[in-house]
């Protein structure tokens, strides 16, 4: 099971395996909740929505300014495969 | 659905929509910020809070003009004006634009080498020259602008590690036009925090610049915004009982301590801080700073060749 997610701002794509709710997406990232929108196919997803093998999602950060508590990615996952 | 945390709330897109629309409204009424017969000027500056705003007075039935200025940080800006375009046109709105550079002489990438502030100092010092004077040369009654709730938190909070009471004092959701050359200045979106601004845009339609400005970065804003975002997380309403509170209890005591006394800039005649010896000329802010950057910025010759 394998989710991709566009981050931005800064833009960049990881994907991360094996995460059953964006609560679990959000989690693997390190990004705080509080700080982002996380929208599929143009709606919003709530933390307890549940993610699809295959899935796109874009994790927007709406805190001007701030990486909302994104540190770097994790040694082992998510696989970080580019930025823009 | 959207999540709201700090309300122990989740809502349907419209729903929220009423929700965010019922902020607005209490702020404005609160603090009687606009009345409908005003004439409004939004700053904008394509981002998701101001743009929000705008939609949000249109749809509220306002009389609100945009105003644009441009700051020459490259394609940054360039994108920016292109978004605040299009959503005027969308709308069918009105939008004055100005540039920092064609009018003053200097781009905010010049300014921060150029004047010892920082490039976040020198650009709101530009912004709320530029958005007072371009008020009251367009007989606007009223300047909005799109500070939101995490954004008034987030200043109180360094005003407050810094104990500034003067800055305090000064930090409400109104600001009277208390002489002549002021504008009155307000942020209806002081109740709505900034993942609802986003969340707004985006169930709108509303295409903002989501990329950040290339000069923020290191921001001690900022930094104050992710600690209090590091304790909204922990304890949900955190940053609304921190500026409400404020608010509500304490803002009123710290405005006796917001005694300046207010003149005439000598060079431009806006209003401006009297200078403490009454012999010296009163220059201000934006005035001195215009000044050192002519001295310091290179001569272009145009033309030459």
């Amino acid at each position: 099971m394998l989710v991709t997610a566009r981050l931005r701002p800064p833009d960049r794509v990881v994907e991360v395996a094996d995460v059953g709710r964006v609560a679990d997406l959000l989690a693997r990232l390190e990004v705080l909740p509080g700080a982002v929108l996380v929208i599929r196919d143009g709606a919003l997803l709530t933390s307890q929505d549940e993610l699809r093998d295959g899935d796109k999602v874009e994790v927007r950060f709406a805190i001007s300014g701030g990486s909302g508590g994104l540190m770097q990615p994790k040694a082992v996952a998510p696989r970080w495969i580019g930025g823009v | 659905m959207i999540e709201v945390r700090r309300h122990n709330a989740a809502f349907c897109r419209d729903c929220f929509f009423h929700y965010v629309g019922q902020q607005v409204t209490r702020a404005i009424a609160k603090y009687r910020m606009l009345g409908h017969t005003d004439r409004v000027l939004v700053a904008v500056s394509g981002g998701k809070d101001s743009l929000a705003l705008w939609d949000l007075l249109l749809d509220l039935g306002h009389q609100a003009d945009g105003l644009y200025l441009s700051l020459g940080i490259g394609a940054y800006s360039e994108r920016s004006k292109v978004v605040c375009q299009e959503f005027a046109a969308a709308r069918g709105a009105r939008l004055l634009v100005h540039d920092l550079a064609g009018e003053h002489g200097y781009t905010i990438p010049e300014a921060a080498g150029g004047t010892g502030r920082s490039s976040c100092g020198v650009c709101g010092l530009s912004k709320r020259y530029v958005f007072n004077r371009a008020a009251l040369d367009g007989g606007y009654d009223v300047v909005c602008t799109g500070h939101n709730l995490d954004d008034e938190a987030a200043v109180l909070f360094g005003n407050t590690l810094r104990w500034d009471t003067a800055a305090m004092a000064r930090q409400f959701p109104v600001l009277e036009a208390t002489r002549p050359g002021l504008v009155k200045k307000v942020k209806p979106l002081y109740r709505v925090a900034e993942r609802e601004t986003a969340a707004y845009c985006v169930l709108k339609g509303i295409d903002y610049v989501v990329e950040e400005c290339p000069l923020v970065a290191g921001n001690t804003q900022m930094r104050h915004k992710e600690t209090l975002n590091q304790m909204e997380e922990a304890a949900p309403g955190t940053k609304h009982s921190f500026l409400f509170g404020y608010l509500d209890r304490a803002a009123e005591l710290l405005k006796v301590a917001d005694v300046a006394d207010l003149t005439e800039c000598a060079r431009c005649g806006m209003t401006t801080q009297a200078p403490e010896d009454p012999a010296a000329e009163a220059v201000c802010a934006f005035c001195r700073s215009k000044a050192r950057l002519t001295r310091t910025l290179p001569i272009v010759q145009v033309g030459a060749g």
